[in-house]
């Protein structure tokens, strides 16, 4: 037996020795599959063609009645869905598309418990684009499912799902950070906003935040407020006006310390909007917190021994036990608030220290008590507080 | 011009025919799927025959890797794994092919893209940056994929005694083919 490379090569060999004999007609066969291919293409083309000619007149007849014109041409939706336009615009593949509805349908059978519940009998598009200069992926549609109409809008960092990954994996995980709730009603001012944020960033500062907002494709602008992070020499906040494509808007709101809200939707001089609303999915709470990008990675000096790490936003437990006590707590986070680091257990806890937020890395000693065989780690943070956090002996 | 570029496809697909469906079977492990692929790959390959006609290999590879990831992604929601495979056990007179399903089993084992780089580096004998390139990938991912897909084969302990030794690590370090 020779190396393992060599072992691998006769594996592979042993496996196609028992290749069946070619087809007689290989070639032949796929010059006629060319062709047939070609009159099926030619086919398709002409039906396009007779669509888009009916699609104008009707176009044209509604216009003359008074009625509404189609919001997207040759878009017909369903009763239950938004008569919204399709703002897929080719930068995501079809495939990347279709492992986010793999994704929410394993999201959603977590919560339904059935699978066959999540099945979808239709889905209808309104956005599968890359924003935030192509570094995320923005996803909202409309599912038609046995367990009810749904509106599903969600992100995710674009080279997690751009390079041929799956939506989810076996194993449960997924990179897709999605929002399912019930279909909404098309009412005036109706807004669907993901809050997501780039994965580059300026010289000393953090990736900025961005927002995806999609409103009636009659909303021409928008604006939008988000307080800023409250260091010296920064501004207190971002307030811009954004023209939007059809009603789709994504903008980088900077570095931001709070709620990003929209203040109007405007058609024409007109804004329709009754009041500000947070940016984020109706009825999905979470969504509407910003996402912040992680700070700097953590120089772990001082250790003795492996660190365990932890990193996110708002409050996260870390139980170490069984485990080494915790002697030593690295902290880099950023917001407008400090972080707090405790240390105990379940019952009782121990302030090991307040620290920050300035995008510094911070080093704690704890001396304090803590339980024997390991230690719990709390971290006390606002949702709008981005943090990596080590902690070991 | 036409007939020149029929007979050149022809003979490529007399010459190489049967290589690219070996190759599609290590992919697929179905030999069905595996001509299905190899004649995806020709059928898009040929209207493109004149301006490939120089490498039409690599081209069409890459189009079967590409194809078959595109497969992969769209049948494996319907994958139900099993606990128990249905073969029993096989007298001596088919070691061969028992041996065959242990291998095979072993390779199905493996995520796709760890597979896609051990077929390509050791069937298919290309060098990393090859492989990095027709993947769309970095050399460095190539070789963490390839080391990957070596360790989990060594962990096989059904592999071990058809010869894939577990203290292949070293001399695989040292082999750099």
């Amino acid at each position: 037996m020779g190396t393992t490379g060599n072992d691998v090569r006769r594996m592979l060999d042993l496996l196609t020795v028992d290749q069946p004999a070619a087809p007689p007609d290989r070639a032949a066969s796929v010059r006629r599959r060319v062709q047939r291919r070609r009159r099926n293409m030619a086919a398709a083309a002409l039906a396009v063609a007779v669509g888009l000619t009916a699609v104008g007149v009707g176009v044209a007849r509604s216009g003359a009645l008074g009625g509404s014109p189609p919001t997207s041409p040759g878009r017909a939706v369903p009763r239950w869905a938004l008569p919204w336009p399709d703002h897929r615009n080719g930068s995501v593949p079809r495939t990347v598309l279709d492992g986010a509805v793999l994704a929410w349908r394993h999201q959603s059978e977590l919560t339904t418990g059935s699978w066959a519940m999540t099945a979808p009998r239709r889905v209808i598009w309104y956005v599968g684009q890359t924003a935030a200069h192509g570094q995320v992926v923005a996803v909202i549609f409309e599912v038609a499912a046995p367990a009810g109409h749904r509106l599903v809008a969600g992100w995710t960092t674009a080279s997690e799902v751009m390079n041929g990954q799956p939506g989810w994996r076996k194993s449960g995980i997924s990179p897709w950070v999605l929002y399912d709730v019930p279909a909404p009603r098309n009412v005036p001012g109706l807004l669907i906003g993901l809050n997501t944020h780039g994965t580059t960033a300026r010289p000393g500062q953090n990736p900025d935040a961005w927002i995806v907002a999609l409103a009636a494709p009659d909303v021409g602008s928008m604006s939008f407020r988000a307080p800023g992070v409250p260091l010296p020499n920064k501004v207190a906040a971002v307030i811009g006006i954004g023209t939007t494509s059809r009603g789709l808007l994504t903008g980088d709101v900077g570095q931001i310390g709070g709620l990003v809200e929209i203040d109007t939707l405007s058609v024409g001089h007109r804004n329709v909007l009754p009041s500000p609303v947070t940016v984020g999915v109706p009825g999905a709470p979470a969504s509407m917190t910003p996402q912040l990008a992680l700070p700097a990675p953590l120089r772990l000096v001082g250790f003795r021994g492996e660190a365990g790490e932890l990193d996110g936003q708002g409050n996260v437990v870390a139980d170490n036990r069984p485990g080494r006590p915790i002697r030593v707590i690295v902290v880099r986070c950023y917001g407008p608030a400090p972080l707090r680091i405790l240390i105990g257990n379940l019952a009782r806890t121990h302030l090991a220290g307040i620290v920050t937020c300035d995008n510094v890395q911070h080093v704690l000693r704890y001396y304090g008590p803590q339980p024997r065989h390991g230690s719990v780690l709390f971290v006390r943070a606002s949702d709008l507080i981005s943090y990596r956090v080590a902690y070991g002996i | 011009m036409v007939d020149d570029v029929r007979v050149g496809f022809d003979e490529f697909v007399a010459a190489r025919g049967q290589a690219m469906q070996r190759f599609g079977y290590l992919l697929t492990a179905d030999w069905a799927l595996a001509e299905d692929l190899t004649q995806t790959a020709l059928a898009r390959a040929f209207p493109r025959w004149s301006r490939i006609h120089a490498d039409p290999e690599t081209y069409c590879r890459k189009i079967m890797v590409n194809t078959w990831s595109s497969w992969w992604r769209r049948r494996w929601r319907g994958e139900i794994p099993t606990a128990a495979l249905p073969d029993g056990p096989a007298s001596d007179l088919y070691a061969e092919a028992d041996r065959r399903h242990v291998v095979r089993a072993a390779l199905a084992d493996l995520p796709e893209r760890q597979r896609l780089v051990l077929v390509l580096r050791y069937h298919e004998d290309l060098s990393e940056g090859q492989v990095a390139n027709l993947l769309g990938i970095s050399v460095g991912t190539v070789k963490s994929q390839s080391a990957k897909a070596l360790a989990k084969l060594r962990s096989n302990g059904a592999l071990t005694e058809y010869g894939m030794s577990r203290d292949g690590a070293a001399q695989d370090r040292g082999e750099r083919v």
